[in-house]
């Protein structure tokens, strides 16, 4: 353990299954309309009419985070704030709209105030203006992995000396009615805060760490990601994969035979249309003293996420 | 700390397809002006685009200039599949393949997934190391080299193939025009009467290794050296960058600081210089800030002058361009701005031939909505 070790020190969920980390009900689908959040009680009454759902979503996960941080971030000078996002269908619905707006009435019929938001690292610039995150922004977008990456790519900037403090996060929105996976659709964030264990005032959550590679090609070297992944911490009691059922996905089934392998039994949960599932699971799984635990998500274009997750322990193993 | 080399190189833009039709188009300077987009779903003023000779095939516009890019970088390499298998990739992308996600105005298509350009990049590539999709906007592909260097440093990788790529989005013309920001003639950075910017099409693709490893297997000779980056956001507007542009000034200075070199070891600046109104005052002062009384002679290479602003592409784009002013020890002609340059903007452009490259670092600049800003810096071999 060293104090330059980043430690979760504040948890931001909004989500339609809850926004207490440890009480997130994860289990079956939720509908992804915007009417279970309440922008008012979790914004403010005003300034928030053209902020797409997903912006919404990562600034009020955001100001959760910060809150639940004690609001560590705002002690450290702008320029030392860093941030991260995933987001794959986070303005699938905005863009969808602006489309038929450009190819039905044309383009000057667009509303000006939403227009920058056609470009999806304004959620998180929206974030950043209202955070004085200074020190660099990351939107990552790739398929259901990118909320997962989003911690890796953070704490390796961390490391690099990008900045001390780090929000990292994943937030999604529905997608357009006529999408064949609206049904799947996400909504809602999940921000987490992250500082050097040797400057963190409040009480950490845990440590989580990631790695990512792309299936098949690494399937040789799975051993060894784990090895590396798993090194110099306690072995996790158990896994889930965020993956197609593993009949379906080759992916899924080639991940869980490789944590047998390392006595990790896993549990697989069908993915949602986003990114944000595993983050959710994250979330709650650090919300609650537990034993270690691998969290994974698996596209279907090969790519792949890990974490090791690593919550604070239950008081009768410490 | 761990030497990164640029040892393959791959682009495609208005230029032509390959890093040599590049140089070809760079040197030549033709400046031809922006064409309408053939869409007829595009009911805007001015939709105005460079376009790239994308291969056809299946998956997305985008995915298929990113794959040209790549597997051009990955030959001029010469990475063979077991190089690649613990390779990673990272790939910037401001809208992804908009063609799979925007409104089908055929029917018969199907949606698909935006973001898939790295791990359809992986995936040709057999490249087992991750797929990074990092969509930071127009500074999307300097972002990819900059992560891409950082995870070598980290020794999370010794080989990324890593850049950037955009086509056409209807989208983000759409948006672009109702924000004003398309000039009706052309992209034209640092020209008094500039009037926005115009969107090009492209890929770029680097490959990065680290020097170790380039050694072991025997590589004879590299582009240049990617010696440091900095990261910088504005958090200031959605679009509008600082006026006061300590951010950009800050993402410069890291990037040298992280080189570990000082402003006078650069020979030639590719800035951000997208031809919209206050982005490129900014950027000037910016560059006046960082290098002082040399501005008036630095050389800047302004890229997009000749090939549009290839959004989430520039910055690799950019990076192509410098590895090989660094390579060729030239800078290339800008189209020429003559007396029409911006008093504003008192940066030098070297036009009517080419001039010869003083020094043995290129700093590249890309910036971006959001206020995302990345600053690069690309060191010359020494013999």
């Amino acid at each position: 353990m060293s104090a330059n070790e980043l430690v979760v020190t504040g948890i931001g969920v909004v989500s339609p299954r809850g926004c207490d980390p440890a009480a997130l009900d994860l289990e079956g689908a939720v509908p992804a309309d915007d009417a279970w959040f309440d922008v008012a009680a979790e914004l403010g009454p005003r300034g928030y009419k053209y902020v797409p759902p997903s912006c919404r979503y990562l600034l009020a996960a955001t100001r959760r985070a910060v809150a639940d941080a004690g609001g560590s971030p705002a002690a450290v000078p702008e320029a030392e704030r860093g941030m991260a996002v995933g987001t794959n269908s986070g303005i699938a619905a905005l863009i969808d709209g602006m489309d038929a707006t450009v190819t039905g009435p044309g383009a000057e019929r667009l509303s000006p105030a939403t227009a920058p938001y056609f470009s999806i690292n304004t959620l998180a610039g929206r974030v950043a203006m209202d955070h004085g995150v200074k020190g660099w922004n990351l939107t990552l977008t790739s398929p259901r992995t990118a909320g997962l990456e989003a911690l890796l790519a953070g704490a390796r900037a961390v490391a690099a000396g990008r900045s001390t403090v780090l929000l990292a996060g994943s937030t999604e929105a529905a997608l357009p009615d006529h999408h064949p996976a609206h049904a799947a659709s996400e909504a809602g964030a999940v921000v987490l805060v992250l500082e050097p264990r040797g400057r963190a005032a409040a009480a950490p959550y845990g440590t989580c760490r990631t790695a990512v590679f792309s299936l098949p090609a690494a399937e040789p070297q799975l051993d060894e990601i784990l090895i590396r992944l798993l090194k110099d911490a306690p072995a996790p009691d158990s896994a889930l994969l965020v993956t197609d059922a593993t009949d379906a996905s080759p992916l899924g089934a080639v991940l869980a035979d490789a944590l047998r392998r390392f006595g990790v039994p896993a549990d697989t949960v069908p993915p949602a249309a986003g990114t944000l599932l595993p983050m959710l699971h994250l979330a709650r799984t650090l919300g609650r003293p537990g034993p270690p635990r691998l969290l994974a998500t698996t596209s279907p274009d090969g790519a792949c996420a890990l974490t090791l997750a690593r919550p604070r322990h239950l008081p009768d193993r410490t | 700390m761990t030497r990164v080399l640029i040892t393959g190189a791959g682009a495609v833009s208005g230029l032509g397809a390959g890093v040599e039709a590049m140089w070809r188009g760079l040197c030549a300077a033709p400046g031809d002006p922006p064409r309408r987009a053939a869409d007829p779903g595009a009911r805007m003023a001015l939709p105005l685009i460079h376009r790239a000779p994308a291969e056809e095939g299946p998956g997305g516009r985008t995915t298929r200039l990113a794959l040209m890019a790549a597997r051009e970088a990955v030959a001029d390499a010469g990475l063979d599949g077991a190089h690649l298998a613990r390779g990673a990739v990272v790939m910037g992308t401001g809208g992804g393949d908009a063609d799979l996600w925007e409104r089908p105005l055929d029917p018969d298509r199907t949606e698909a997934p935006a973001f898939t350009v790295a791990s359809a990049v992986a995936a040709a590539l057999g490249a087992g190391g991750g797929a990074t999709c990092v969509s930071n906007a127009c500074s999307a592909g300097g972002f990819g080299l900059a992560m891409a260097l950082d995870m070598i440093r980290a020794g999370e990788a010794d080989v990324v193939v890593a850049g950037g790529a955009e086509a056409y989005s209807r989208v983000a013309l759409g948006c672009f025009n109702r924000m004003r920001a398309v000039d009706p003639y052309a992209c034209r950075p640092f020209h008094r009467d500039r009037a926005g910017t115009v969107f090009g099409e492209g890929a770029a693709v680097l490959v990065l290794e680290s020097a170790g490893h380039a050694r072991r297997r025997g590589v004879r000779r590299h582009y240049a050296e990617l010696a440091g980056s900095g990261w910088s956001c504005d958090a200031h507007h959605l679009t509008a960058p600082d006026p006061e542009g300590a951010q950009i000034r800050r993402a410069m200075t890291q990037a040298l600081a992280d080189a570990g070199v000082g402003a006078d070891a650069v020979g030639c600046v590719v800035p951000h210089g997208t031809g919209t109104r206050l982005n490129d005052v900014v950027e000037s002062e910016a560059l006046g800030a960082v290098f002082g009384e040399r501005l008036g002679r630095l050389p800047l290479y302004s890229l997009k002058a000749l090939i549009g602003h290839t959004a989430g592409a520039a910055g690799a784009l950019g990076a192509v361009a410098a590895a090989l002013v660094l390579d060729r020890r030239t800078v290339p002609p800008n189209v020429p701005l003559g007396a029409d340059q911006d008093p504003e903007c008192p940066v030098h452009l070297p036009q009517g031939g080419t001039v010869p490259l003083t020094g043995r670092h290129v700093m590249v600049n890309a910036f971006a909505f959001g206020g995302n800003n990345v600053s690069l810096v690309l060191e010359g071999r020494t013999a």
